[in-house]
């Protein structure tokens, strides 16, 4: 067990911002910490660096208990921050060589380790830059660089794609999952279902700091009924047409917006056949058709009752 | 060694406001100390003409001082002073007297018995001030001469009547010779103005840095670090207090240059050195306060101004004494920079080192470090603090 929290309680005055959470992270696991913003991830992540003191519960890392002085624990945990933490007045070389200073003593080791965290966020060119004048994405990259470079075995990534480049965000996820192939267990949290269920191999849900679902993302789609979300484009449909559709088995909601049929459908065979041959029937054109698979946003709006997204 | 590393090369991103502060207060410094200093070309009829506070301090009893003050008194304002140590260097401070004169006991005896060893008239003055100076070689020719006088065969009071019907005869040569080998007290001068880099050095090489490093984010990097806590502040502290000796070797430079390297000679060095020091922890703490209560570049840059102004101002470092009125001096005396001027007059005056002096030196320089510890105390308890509230 790498990481294992029980009971964890968070209060900012009145704010409970983590009520009895509890989280299990084996060796070896991407784990994604799913939540909309404002449902305690951040407080979570700094719950488990001992940086906030909390109200109750218990947290280990590597088996011992978490507390700011556990700093065997720490030599092994690479930090990635929501937030860019880098000192502007250094460069990016300087920068990455004080933070991975501040766990590997040794000159030489050490100048091996920031060469390849720079070849690793591929930010080569740019060494004697400083921070101000790296874009968006390069900046991101540097974060992690300064994170990683110290070859940690826990390595947590608190939102490290916020305001990112599609491009630089794809470059920032096959890293991770590149270090967790060298061995690395990644603990990443997102408010993009698409990223956690891209890289994750096991995903908690969080709403209002608890934790509302766990699993790999097909165990997590396996808790609802959704079985695909089927849109088909027409340009008028009757109000009686939508009511058969209705009708139809497994159907479980129906909306016609903007010209676009979307049919939600419990788990089953022969959706897509029977909706295709009632409007056949009723003789109504229609062009593109789509099937959906649940998305983990359909998950948390069947637990919840909102989007992830607001 | 990361961080204290770290404490220069953010020192170095901030050169550009620290070169700023040192060439403002070297400008100002020299300027002032070469235009204070004793300049033997100019003015000399108008000095001649300024009438001195003189205090003869007799303890001898015998004719020759009466002699010396009748020959002083004309052109001088002889007052009459009990010899209280204490009580003439604060008038001289405060120049309300320009130089003391001390006849010790035996000194007559001294100058007519060959077999008695010569004695000396003992001097305070105020340093590098003309007028004192004049005086002095006026002085030291009037003795000169009455030994002469005293060798061919005079008593003492002849010897004194004939010097006083020369007194319109006296040279003007001496004085310039004279001039020269005062030209040290430019050192005062210059070192009266030490707490101005002191403190905005200081402040800005320490509040700066320390605002950075302790940024929420990067600190909570530094936090989930293996380096411990200890760590980290001996690399800070390693950092300030070299920082620290940087700033007072640059003084010792530029002491050097300006005395011409006499300084290293001078009785009085050590004891500059001492009084220096005591201003330099003052400002360290004062940078560290800054840079804990400070939230951005903006409010160090207001409270380098305010503070290093304020405190040079009342302190007595810009403006000299005789201008304060009785409220200013009295809200002055809660001011370490004024303690730290009160000082270096004072050690600027000296000959030789004093019981009374050193007494002086040891409770005013520890007076400026007690006010050092007080601000180091109260920022360690703001950040006491502010660590249970953000936990
Ligand atoms: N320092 C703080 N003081 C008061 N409330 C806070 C503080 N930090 C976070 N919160 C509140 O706690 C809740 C959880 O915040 P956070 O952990 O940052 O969520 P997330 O990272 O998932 O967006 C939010 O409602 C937020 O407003
Ligand atoms: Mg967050």
């Amino acid at each position: 067990m790498v990481v294992k929290i029980e009971n964890l309680v968070k209060r900012y005055g009145d704010l409970v911002a983590l009520d009895h959470f509890n989280l299990e992270i084996e060796e070896g696991e991407v784990f994604g910490l799913l939540g909309p913003n404002g449902s305690g991830k951040s407080t979570t992540i700094n719950c488990l660096l001992a940086l906030l003191e909390y109200d109750k519960g218990t947290i280990e890392v590597f088996g011992e208990e978490m507390t700011p002085t556990s700093y065997e624990s720490k030599k092994n945990i690479g930090v990635i921050m929501q937030n860019v933490a880098v000192f502007d007045e250094l460069t990016v070389y300087e920068n990455i060589d004080y933070f991975c200073g501040l766990y590997i003593k040794d000159k030489n080791e050490r100048k091996k380790l920031v060469e390849e965290a720079i070849e690793f966020v591929e930010l080569q060119d740019y060494r004697k830059f400083r921070p101000k004048k790296l874009s968006g994405g390069l900046l991101r990259r540097l974060n992690i660089a300064c994170g990683i470079a110290h070859k940690p075995k826990l390595i947590i990534l608190d939102e490290p794609t916020v305001a990112v480049d599609p491009q630089s965000r794809n470059k920032i996820l096959e890293g991770i999952q590149k270090l967790n192939q060298e061995g690395a267990t990644v603990i990443y949290t997102s408010h993009y279902m698409e990223e956690v269920e891209q890289i994750c191999t096991r995903i908690a849900i969080m709403d209002k700091g608890k934790n509302i679902a766990l699993g790999t993302k097909d165990e997590l789609k396996g808790m609802i009924d959704l079985g695909e979300t089927i849109s088909v484009e027409i340009l008028e449909l009757p109000e009686a047409v939508k009511e058969e559709i209705a009708h139809l088995p497994h159907v479980m909601n129906v909306t016609y917006e903007n010209h676009l049929l979307k049919v939600r459908f419990s788990k089953g065979k022969h959706n897509l056949i029977r909706l295709l041959d009632v409007l056949k029937e009723k003789e109504i054109g229609f062009a593109g058709v789509h099937s959906e698979l649940p998305t983990l946003n359909d998950v948390f709006l069947e637990i919840t009752g909102k989007e992830l997204r607001d | 060694m990361q961080v204290f590393k770290l404490y220069f090369k953010l020192l170095r991103s901030n050169k550009g406001i620290l070169i700023m502060y040192f060439a403002i207060f070297l400008t100002v410094a020299l300027v002032i100390s070469n235009a204070q200093s004793v300049d033997g070309n100019n003015n000399q009829e108008a000095m001649k003409e300024e009438i001195l506070t003189i205090t003869i301090i007799d303890e001898d009893q015998k004719s020759f001082g009466n002699g010396l003050k009748e020959y002083f008194s004309s052109g001088n304002d002889i007052v009459d002073m009990e010899y209280d140590e204490q009580k003439i260097l604060d008038k001289l401070y405060w120049r309300k007297l320009d130089y003391a004169l001390v006849i010790p006991k035996g000194f007559e005896e001294s100058l007519l018995d060959e077999d008695v060893k010569d004695m000396t008239l003992k001097c305070m003055k105020v340093p590098g001030y003309f007028d004192a100076s004049f005086f002095e070689s006026e002085l030291s020719l009037y003795t000169s001469k009455l030994t002469s006088l005293l060798k061919a065969g005079y008593s003492v009071e002849d010897a004194q009547k004939q010097l006083l019907d020369l007194q319109d005869e006296q040279t003007k040569v001496e004085l310039a010779t004279f001039v020269n080998a005062n030209q040290n007290d430019k050192s005062t001068t210059f070192l009266a103005y030490v707490p101005y880099l002191f403190i905005t050095l200081g402040m800005n090489g320490i509040g700066l840095i320390l605002l950075t490093f302790n940024a929420p984010l990067v600190r909570a990097r530094m936090e989930c670090s293996s380096t411990t806590m200890k760590t980290r502040i001996a690399g800070l502290v390693g950092g300030i207090l070299l920082y620290g000796m940087l700033l007072m070797v640059t003084v010792i430079v530029v002491v050097a240059i300006v005395s011409k390297g006499r300084i290293f000679m001078d009785v009085r060095f050590p004891y500059f050195l001492i009084n220096m020091f005591g201003m330099l922890l003052f400002s360290l703490s004062l940078g560290f306060f800054t840079g804990t209560i400070a939230k951005n570049q903006d409010a160090v840059n207001g409270l380098v101004n305010v503070l290093s102004i304020g405190l040079c101002f009342l302190g007595g470092v810009f403006v000299p004494y005789e201008f304060f009125g009785d409220a200013v001096l009295k809200v002055a005396k809660f001011v370490p920079t004024y303690w730290y001027a009160v000082t270096n007059t004072k050690i600027g005056a000296m000959t030789e080192m004093t019981s009374g002096l050193a007494n002086d030196i040891f409770w005013q320089v520890g007076l400026v470090l007690g006010y050092a510890l007080v601000i180091f105390s109260v920022t360690i308890v703001i950040i006491a603090n502010r660590r249970k509230q953000t936990a």
